[in-house]
């Protein structure tokens, strides 16, 4: 089954400036997929690019099987995208917004639309600029999942949102899910972590890496090693130990891509006087935190380790 | 569904206090608009009307560019934001809808505002159709499609008002450069055409373009290039390679259609004045020779001054504008100069080479009425009222249709029309001559022209003051013409000394 979003080298150039640097990623049918990243990370850049609202400077995306630049009229039948910062048609009311919409779309659902409307407790009869943000975002949400997008696009869509709209959204969202491929961007971990099923990190513009959920937390290990005595940090450790340190007979690392057996042996090697090993999982935060810090200290060159065999073959599948 | 409906549907639910304000300018304006040829016997109340006509005149594309910028920017084209880009918009239904909007609601309106007026100036519309759809045509050419374009390219209205301003400033200084003042009408025989053809060829590509791709700097680089390249075409087509090619050569051994002669006499004495930094020299002229049922008009003239030392000035294509009947008359041909240039060539006779453009016409009907003594229909000139405050003079309106040039006499009585024996009195034949008008924006499709059949009074009857008049009844005769096409012809003067032309200060 092809991939729903399959970018290949995507390449974003502002004048002088590398905004994507040659992304490649797959996104699998029926995925709730996370991009992460910090502000101006990319992600927003990302996103119009697969929407064909900015052009790639090289590389290629296929979105639902049509190359991004092609993906214009039609083609968005099958594609919902909401955006935080989307100008919507104000001066409409939330009932002749979907009025209008509605005839655009050959599947929108009448009976979806009026229980999104009851879902998210939407006011027919008010202007869209008389509404508050939430309100607003609910409203470009429920014209967006009315007519059962095979795949929603999202842009820090829950930015700024009191936590009770959020989990509405989240929730409107879910229900679809399992028609629904989903791609959003997001910082804020921890909601994410809540229903994402796989993540990717965009820093600078790279993608430092891109996983199932699942796959995620078996490989990153916060792992602190009891010593016999107060050790320095041994030279050549390897490149998926993120962030080593020691203080007094304490070892401490993020192994990015731990792996039970092979990493115990790899720390007997490095730390002859370990006592004692503990591998704590990690939260997608603590996770995000470190990859963060290891980029900015260590350079963007440690994307390529976080890049697993694993992972690959997963986004090929 | 139909898309191009549906968004039409939705922008006129939307926009109808715009179209309301559109609708309205136009119909005040064309309500109104018949004050132009009323009968005021108050002038200054006469005055402050038109000059109300003339304002809102100003206002109705003030109306059409608020409610085009505003129905485009209902989707705006600039920008990554906007909700509808990744909507299943078709881009041409898109662009359709809009051309639709506009169509029914800038061309509905201007139809049905013209049409109205029309039928109050006494003229049937239904006549007039293909006189209607041209006109809707022009302002689609000249106010709908630059704003359409304008408003594809900018993503606020504030940007959009910007840009018109300084679109309009650019515009006024194309026109100053271009020299349009001085006689360039679009639709004279000399008009180069190459400029509506740029301008709906430009904004069309940009529109097309944006909506296309959305990829605006190649749509504003289209609308940059678009004054630069109508300059070009400007410095190209100037105003005399214009009239060198409208008006040809004649052929050898064809006759001439008219003498030309230099007349000054104490009856058509020198007269220069200093303007802008050139010498107007009137060169005091009389015209013969004209066939008999013919006419000659005079469109431009060029000069060649040659000192006897073989030095050489040469003016450019100059606009001149005198009608020439059989027989013969007099007028003035005005040579602009330089003082530097005058300084040249003032010490000795010079040979002075003068080239006429002209266009010749035929007389191929003559009506003779009486001089209507209420609103009445003449033929050739639409419907007349005549008016008696100040000069006598025939308040004319017509339609659409640019009126074939005419010629039109009237006899002038001195003793008062209440008078039976100025049916019997010696009388002074006044005359006027009407035509094509020239380019014409089309805001009102009746257009409304007064005649005074002047005539030149001896020094006596000024004395005297005496009250001439046409009275009603009194014979009109008016005489159309057909064009027998443009031509050059050449007159070479020896020995003429420019400061006899030239008024001792």
């Amino acid at each position: 089954m092809s991939p729903t979003i399959h970018t290949q080298n995507l390449t974003k150039r502002f004048g002088r400036t590398e905004v994507l640097r040659g992304i490649d990623l797959a996104v699998p049918e029926g995925a709730i997929y996370a991009l992460m990243g910090t502000n101006g990370a990319g992600k927003t850049t990302m996103i119009k690019v697969l929407m064909n609202i900015l052009r790639p400077s090289a590389g290629n995306a296929q979105v639902l099987g049509v190359a991004s630049q092609d993906l214009a009229g039609l083609a968005f039948n099958r594609i919902g995208y909401v955006s935080e910062n989307q100008e919507m048609p104000d001066s409409m009311t939330v009932g002749t917004l979907l009025d209008y919409m509605r005839p655009f779309y050959p599947r929108w659902d009448r009976n979806l639309e009026q229980q999104l409307v009851r879902q998210f407790d939407l006011p027919l009869d008010r202007k869209l600029k008389h509404l508050s943000r939430g309100m607003k975002m609910k409203a470009a949400f429920a014209s967006s999942l009315a007519y059962r997008p095979s795949l929603m696009v999202l842009d820090e869509p829950f930015t700024g949102l009191d936590p009770l709209v959020r989990d509405e959204l989240i929730e409107g969202l879910l229900e679809r899910a399992p028609e629904t491929t989903i791609f959003l961007s997001s910082h804020d971990l921890a909601e994410i972590e809540s229903f994402a099923s796989h993540v990717g990190f965009l820093e600078n513009g790279r993608m430092l890496f891109s996983d199932e959920m699942s796959v995620l937390s078996e490989r990153f290990r916060e792992v602190s090693i009891t010593l016999d005595a107060p050790t320095p940090l041994p030279p050549d450790l390897p490149p998926a130990w993120l962030l080593p340190e020691t203080a007094d007979c304490v070892a401490h690392f993020i192994a990015s891509d731990y792996r039970a057996g092979e990493t115990e042996r790899e720390i007997a090697t490095a730390f002859p006087s370990a006592r004692a090993v503990e591998a704590e999982p990690m939260s997608l935060r603590a996770i995000f935190l470190a990859i963060a810090k290891s980029a900015r200290t260590s350079g963007t060159q440690r994307s390529n380790i976080l890049q697993t065999p694993t992972s690959g073959r997963r986004h090929d599948a | 569904m139909n898309q191009t409906l549906h968004i039409f549907k939705k922008d006129t639910r939307r926009f109808w206090p715009e179209i309301l304000v559109s609708s309205v300018i136009i119909f005040a304006y064309v309500w109104m608009y018949p004050d132009k040829w009323r009968v005021y016997h108050d002038q200054s109340l006469m005055l402050r009307m038109q000059e109300f006509v003339t304002i809102l005149g100003l206002l109705v594309p003030v109306g059409w560019w608020l409610l085009t910028a505003r129905v485009v920017h209902a989707e705006t084209l600039v920008g990554d934001e906007q909700f509808w880009i990744t909507r299943p918009y078709k881009w041409q239904e898109l662009l359709a809808a809009k051309v639709l909007f506009v169509a029914v609601w800038l061309g509905g309106p201007y139809l049905l505002a013209q049409s109205w007026l029309l039928t109050v100036a006494g003229f049937h519309p239904l006549l007039y159709i293909s006189g209607l759809l041209s006109g809707l045509c022009v302002v689609v050419v000249l106010f709908a499609l630059p704003i359409l374009a304008v408003a594809a390219v900018t993503s606020t209205f504030a940007r959009l008002t910007l840009t018109t301003l300084g679109g309009f400033v650019v515009f006024l200084g194309f026109t100053f450069w271009s020299n349009i003042p001085r006689g360039y009408t679009p639709s004279h025989p000399y008009s180069n055409k190459a400029l509506p053809v740029l301008l709906i060829v430009g904004c069309v590509t940009a529109i097309v373009l944006q909506y296309a791709t959305r990829r605006v700097w190649i749509a504003r680089t289209v609308l940059l290039a678009l004054p630069i390249l109508m300059a070009i075409s400007v410095a190209v087509n100037n105003r005399s390679s214009l009239v060198d090619r409208a008006y040809p050569q004649a052929a050898a051994g064809a006759s001439a259609p008219l003498s030309l002669t230099l007349a000054l006499t104490p009856a058509h004495p020198a007269n220069t004045h200093l303007w802008d930094g050139e010498d107007h020299i009137y060169l005091p002229v009389r015209y013969a020779d004209v066939a008999d049922g013919q006419a000659v008009s005079v469109d431009d003239v060029k000069f060649t001054i040659t000192a006897a030392d073989g030095s050489q000035w040469a003016s450019s294509w100059q606009a001149a504008s005198k009608r020439i009947l059989p027989g013969e008359s007099f007028g003035n041909l005005e040579l602009l100069l330089k003082p530097e240039v005058y300084d040249r060539f003032k010490s000795g006779p010079v040979k002075l080479h003068i080239t006429l453009a002209v266009s010749r016409y035929q007389a191929d009907s003559v009506t003779q009425m009486a001089y209507p003594a209420a609103d009445a229909a003449i033929p050739g000139l639409g419907f007349c009222t005549p008016q008696s405050y100040g000069l006598p003079n025939l308040h004319c309106r017509a339609a659409i249709d640019v009126p074939r040039l005419t010629y039109m006499t009237a006899m002038w009585s001195k003793s008062g029309c209440s008078n039976p024996a100025h049916l019997f009195e010696p009388t002074a034949k006044g005359s006027a001559w009407t035509g094509p008008q020239g380019f014409d924006t089309r805001l009102a499709l009746v257009v409304a022209s007064n005649f005074w059949m002047g005539y030149q009074p001896t020094d006596e009857e000024q004395r005297e003051h005496l009250p001439w008049q046409i009275c009603p009844g009194s014979p009109l005769t008016l005489t159309t013409y057909r064009s027998l096409g443009p031509t050059q012809t050449e007159l070479t003067l020896t020995n003429v000394t420019l400061p006899a032309y030239v008024q001792p200060t």
